[in-house]
């Protein structure tokens, strides 16, 4: 099939914007009469709260209001609360917020309200936190010998014992990854406003899901969804960190009880250890292979670290711990397990990076153990069309193995030496893949022919990276039109179809199909509006290339703008419709080869080249999906090599900075090599499916096994520190 | 509080006259006091760039240095480097390149690269990087932004070698 | 909290008598002041602002080497011709120093006064045997850089005093230097060790005369590693030499382990880093010869 508008590198309909730096952000935008918020923060990881005092901060200059956990009976959407009631159950989480003229009032009468803690013992690690008689973190747990697990998922599978007792060899291995932050620029931002006649509040804020926002908004706040409009403004950067509410419901209290609009803007410190970072785990993988290298046996446990409150690790982490390959005996239980740590958020692809590394690290190791070539292991054990996968579901053809092969081949694996290199350092090549499984949810999108035949798309989805762009090209693709002429509107909770959040690598796939199919409804109410006046049936007309005209008759057409200003005249405004969730989950599946060279006096790691390959089904516009798997990788350079939350011993967040919460710079960034593999087999639009998440997946382990390649140091545990590895080399200790 | 002091500085090419608190920073009369919202507060201690405003043709992190500082001196933030309703080529580049995610690095890096190639109109692939290091992306992983940038150095380099751009 | 009150002097003199006042606190660059004046850290009465001082910026040549003012732009020293002639060392740490963003700010002065163990500046000044220059109400003092730092963020400069200039002398003939610096990222990172090393050779080029080994991030202040240098000099220049001066400088380091690295690794990497820097320093040392 020929495209003319998919498939095109479009620059970002926002990107002029951006370039002039005219974008609005969170806290470009200020209010008549607008106040300030700020937030008091736990400085205990873990205490009970014996007394808040207000007192002295209520009369504090410029201040408005001032509220404490008692505002907020109910916790979020994700069982988090708003304010800390009864007890505080990390270092940072908000326990009082005050609203004042101005910032600098606001923070200091923020500081001038106090509490008495009465500090309790805390638990910091999901092992010790799975102990018997561990700390608690919630009091009111169920289960008396593990009080702190959050959540449980299995997946099981086949016979695991018969399998293990079948296996020529058994594998096991313990692997570890840190907290992270998602690393967006913008930290959170929030600004509410209430009309005090109507008691409508709007919230304008940095959000991935603006819906979900409007939910949480009305349980926390008790006031009806209608009296809610939530607008979704320019993201900068999010990554699953701006997923859940986050300063909105202060926001929006403040705004309530002063009468006045009140801007929450999160300190980069306060992002740092307060927000939903990306939790650690804990997974230890015990695997039963053949000689040859089929894996026959899984058994898996899982510990993910959700922090103080709950979160879904457990079951998308169970889901895709046997990666993209066959696995038919399995064994997987998988945890969410309380600590004293922040709530732990989404971060590009929930879990799988975590169980990614453990799993390519561990199939480096039998690989070696086996003597057979990573790559090889790789594609014996692919995933295949009709196999199982991700805890269930079958697989509706077979691209595993050609994106793993692709990204060996692009890399040059099968003419890779290792070298000594100069003088103290090693290369070394790695090679990993990775899965993800993109779930439409519920996706809508309306689209109006325009009377000049433009093409107005309106969708309630947050275009984080470049989606509306996609959508353009999209509606331009069903309509036969110029890019040019199609614009792509993000509304608001008010203006705009209801969408699930913009998350899971969905909205092109999900969105991006329901713009597609409101362009089929849309065109097919234009024949239908001019079926009577072109004398044949509305199945007869035909609406391509910016033209409508009748099949089998040439010379009987219309411009677009002909026929939409009058088939309005007969039936009104042409308005398609998209709404669906009815999509299968699609799997993705990324690969990558990492190039490192190690330093073995000093440990440090240099990733030269890496080679990316990935199954997108379809590149609606190849420049915005090279964008997502370089910045992906480029994230997943960090999770292997430099980053990671240190707290100290007092449960306190030490690198709160990025000086120290190191993310790769620009001298950091190796040489990308991108290949996107396009079969095009799942329903998304045009055979797209979502392409943002995959590619941080495999990075991680690509890093670990190329290190491993080089200098023979088997790291298990993110990141790979330099000091690591002159420890290895210089025979542990 | 202190009283304000009045401060004269050229901003994107006019001159200006502020009063601010003596403490207060540039970043902070940029953006509340001028309206000048093009420099992003990302971390407010110097690390990611995304305050990134030009002194006298120079970068500075807008977070780390009081306005009191900029007395006397040329400021061009984003909104300055092109009349309004125009891009310069350099922005076009970023466009075109798909350098721009997010784009709230965006501002801070597009100063970073004016000031390089203002310095240096053909820059290495080295020198490129090692201009970019105080402004943080999170979103591109850095190589679009680095060949927009030089593809637009390219584009400077006479018209035998003018690249076409779609 | 109170804005301080800002004072902006214009003469040395001015200055001194400013910050004797209680709560006063100098401020150059400001690029370390800012934060710590927004964490709390650092509540500052009177901010004394150095800038609009005339005469202690930038760098000449004297008779007693190579003079460069305190107020001089960290960004300054990368293209300096007087620099990149005699102490081009000092134009590769300049270099290296944080981001250009930071590097238009930040001066070599603050940068010093500062005195965080990792100050990279530090490093070329002490191997090359600078001397800080110093004014107070008493008047005029000079304090060699090796002797200038007293702790983490401390310094020898008395209430009240300023450090004006950075007087280096020229580098012998036949003197190689090298600086290395280890961090995680390749850029904007505290490096977890590093490390500057200068070194004259004999006219043959078989002896090490004279040896200068300065070590940063670990211990409490930037500090030299004399016991390595005594190693070096006099003797005639091999591998295994060099390798003794490398061991040698590990008792030199006091380091701590913090977030950044452990003490063992940051011992290890004196003894890798110096090795380095002293096989760089050398190599370069027959090439460098001033004019």
């Amino acid at each position: 099939m020929r495209f003319t508008a998919v498939g095109k590198r479009v620059p970002r309909l926002d990107g002029p914007e951006k370039v002039a730096g005219r974008t609005q952000f969170g806290a470009d935008i200020a209010l008549p009469g607008m106040l300030w918020g700020a937030t008091l923060r736990s400085t205990h990881a873990h205490a009970r709260i014996v007394r808040v005092r207000t007192d002295k901060a209520t009369k504090m200059p410029g201040v408005l209001a001032v509220i404490t956990g008692q505002a907020f009976p109910t916790s979020d959407g994700e069982g988090v609360p708003v304010l800390a009631r009864d007890k505080v159950r990390f270092q940072g989480e908000a326990v009082a917020a005050v609203a004042a003229e101005t910032e600098e009032q606001a923070r200091a009468a923020a500081s001038a309200i106090e509490v008495d803690y009465a500090p309790l013992p805390y638990v910091a690690d999901v092992r010790e936190a799975m102990k018997r008689g561990a700390t608690r973190v919630h009091d009111e747990s169920e289960d008396p010998k593990h009080p702190n697990i959050a959540g449980v998922a299995e997946v099981k599978r086949g016979d695991v014992e018969a399998a293990f007792a079948a296996a020529d060899l058994v594998f096991e291995d313990t692997f570890e990854t840190p907290w992270v932050h998602q690393g967006f620029l913008e930290p959170h931002v929030s600004l509410a406003a209430m009309d005090p006649a109507s008691g409508r509040l709007t919230v304008w804020t940095s959000t991935q899901a603006q819906f979900n926002q409007r939910a949480d908004l009305a349980n926390l706040l008790h006031l009806p969804m209608s009296h809610i409009r939530v607008i979704g403004l320019p993201v900068g950067g999010a990554f699953g960190g701006k997923n859940a509410v986050c300063v909105e419901p202060i926001a929006a209290e403040l705004a309530r009880r002063a009468g006045r609009p009140v801007k929450v803007v999160v300190s980069r410190r306060d992002d740092f250890f307060a927000t939903r970072p990306c939790g650690a785990s804990v997974m230890e993988l015990k695997t039963g292979v053949k000689k040859d290298g089929t894996l026959v046996a899984l058994q898996a446990r899982l510990l993910f670290d959700t922090g103080g409150y709950p979160g879904a690790q457990h079951g998308v982490g169970a889901s895709l711990a046997q990666g993209p390959y066959r696995v038919l005996n399995m064994d997987v239980k998988s945890y969410s397990v309380y600590t004293n740590r922040p709530p732990a958020g989404a971060r590009r692809a929930l879990t799988s990076p975590h169980v990614h590394f453990a799993l390519e690290s561990q199939l480096d190791i039998i690989a070696h153990a086996l003597g057979i070539d990573p790559l090889q292991i790789r594609l014996r054990n692919a995933l295949r069309k009709g196999d199982t996968a991700l805890g269930g579901m079958e697989m509706p053809y077979t691209v595993a193995g050609k994106v793993i092969r692709t990204a060996a081949e692009k890399a040059g694996w099968q003419r890779r030496r290792r070298s000594s290199g100069r003088g103290a350092k090693a290369r070394g090549f790695g090679l990993a893949a990775g899965h993800w499984s993109v779930w439409a949810g519920a996706s809508s999108a309306w689209v109006q022919v325009n009377e000049d035949g433009t093409i107005s798309v309106v969708t309630g989805a947050i275009n984080l990276t470049g989606t509306n762009t996609s959508f353009a090209q999209i509606a331009a693709e069903s309509f036969g039109i110029l890019v040019e002429r199609v614009t792509v509107h993000q509304g608001d909770t008010d203006t705009s179809p209801r969408n699930d959040g913009s998350w899971g690598s969905r909205v092109l796939f999900g969105v991006g199909e329901a713009v597609r199919r409101a362009c089929e409804d849309a065109k097919r109410q234009l024949a239908e509006g001019l079926s009577e006046e072109m004398g044949v049936p509305a199945d007869r007309i035909l609406v391509s290339e910016g033209q409508v005209s009748v099949r089998g008759k040439a010379g009987r057409s219309l411009t677009l703008a002909e026929a939409a200003s009058r088939a309005a005249d007969y039936r009104g405004a042409i308005i398609g419709r998209g709404a669906l969730s009815d999509l299968p989950f699609a799997v993705a599946v990324a690969a990558q080869v990492a190039e490192v060279e190690v330093d073995r006096e000093t440990g440090q790691v240099e990733v030269k080249r890496l080679t990316c390959s990935q199954d997108v089904g379809r590149a609606i516009n190849p420049m915005s999906v090279e964008g997502q798997v370089e910045g992906a990788a480029s994230q997943g350079i960090g999770y292997g090599l430099c980053e990671e939350y240190i707290y100290g011993t007092d449960g306190t967040l030490l690198n709160d900075n990025f000086m120290d919460f190191r993310m790769p710079t620009s001298v950091d960034h190796p040489q990308y090599q991108v290949a996107l593999i396009e079969e095009g087999l799942d329903g998304g639009p045009f055979g797209a499916k979502g392409v943002g998440e995959p590619p941080l997946v495999p990075t991680a382990a690509a890093i670990a096994n190329a290190v491993y390649d080089a200098v023979g140091v088997r790291v298990k545990q993110l990141p790979i520190k330099p000091e690591s590895i002159v420890r290895a080399l210089s025979g542990g200790r | 509080m202190t009283a304000e002091t009045t401060m004269t500085f050229r901003v994107n090419g006019r001159e200006c006259q502020v009063a601010a608190g003596p403490a207060e920073r540039l970043v902070d009369v940029l953006r509340s006091r001028l309206g000048l919202t093009g420099a992003k507060e990302g971390c407010s201690t110097g690390q990611c760039g995304a305050c990134t405003v030009l002194l006298d043709g120079e970068p500075v992190a807008s977070c780390m240095m009081l306005a009191a500082d900029a007395e006397g001196r040329e400021i061009t933030t984003i909104e300055g480097l092109a009349p309004p309703g125009e891009l310069h080529p350099l922005q076009q580049a970023f466009l075109e390149h798909g350098a721009v995610q997010c784009g709230f690095c965006t501002p801070g890096m597009i100063l970073s690269a004016k000031a390089l190639l203002d310095r240096k109109p053909h820059p290495s692939d080295e020198d490129i990087a090692r201009a970019l290091v105080g402004n943080l992306c999170r979103c591109t992983g850095y190589r679009k932004i680095c060949e927009a940038i030089k593809s637009y150095a390219r584009s400077t380099r006479g018209r035998s070698k003018r690249v076409r751009k779609r | 909290m109170a804005e301080p009150q800002m004072l902006q002097p214009s003469t040395v003199r001015e200055a001194v008598r400013a910050l004797a006042a209680r709560g006063a606190v100098a401020m150059a660059g400001a690029t370390d002041l800012i934060p710590a004046m927004r964490k709390g850290e650092i509540r500052p009465r009177i901010l004394v602002n150095l800038k609009g001082i005339a005469g202690i910026r930038g760098v000449k040549r004297t008779r007693r080497g190579i003079w460069i003012g305190a107020l001089t732009r960290v960004a300054d020293l990368l293209d300096d011709p007087v620099i990149a002639q005699n102490l081009p060392l000092l134009a590769e740490v300049a270099a290296e120093f944080a981001s250009p963003q930071i590097r238009n700010l930040a001066t070599i002065g603050g940068n010093l006064c500062n005195a965080a163990p990792s100050a990279d500046l530090a490093l070329p000044l002490l191997v090359f045997d600078a001397t800080a220059e110093v004014r107070g109400r008493s008047g005029k003092r000079e304090i060699a850089t090796s002797d200038f730092f007293r702790g983490v963020n401390r310094t020898a400069l008395r209430r009240g005093e300023i450090l004006t200039g950075l007087l280096v002398p020229r580098p012998r003939v036949r003197t190689g230097a090298a600086h290395l610096k280890l961090g995680v990222r390749k850029a904007m990172d505290l490096a977890f060790v590093g490390i500057a090393a200068a070194v004259q050779v004999s006219s043959d080029g078989k002896k090490c005369r004279r040896a200068r080994v300065a070590l940063g991030s670990v211990a409490p202040t930037p500090r030299r590693a004399a016991k390595a240098e005594a190693v070096l000099e006099g003797q005639v220049v091999t591998s295994q030499l060099i390798d003794e001066a490398a061991e040698a400088a590990v008792s030199a380091a006091r380091p701590v382990s913090d977030l950044r690295a452990s003490a063992d690794y940051r011992r290890e990497m004196t003894r890798v880093l110096t090795g380095r820097a002293l096989r760089e320093a050398f190599r370069r040392a027959p090439q460098e010869r001033p004019r």
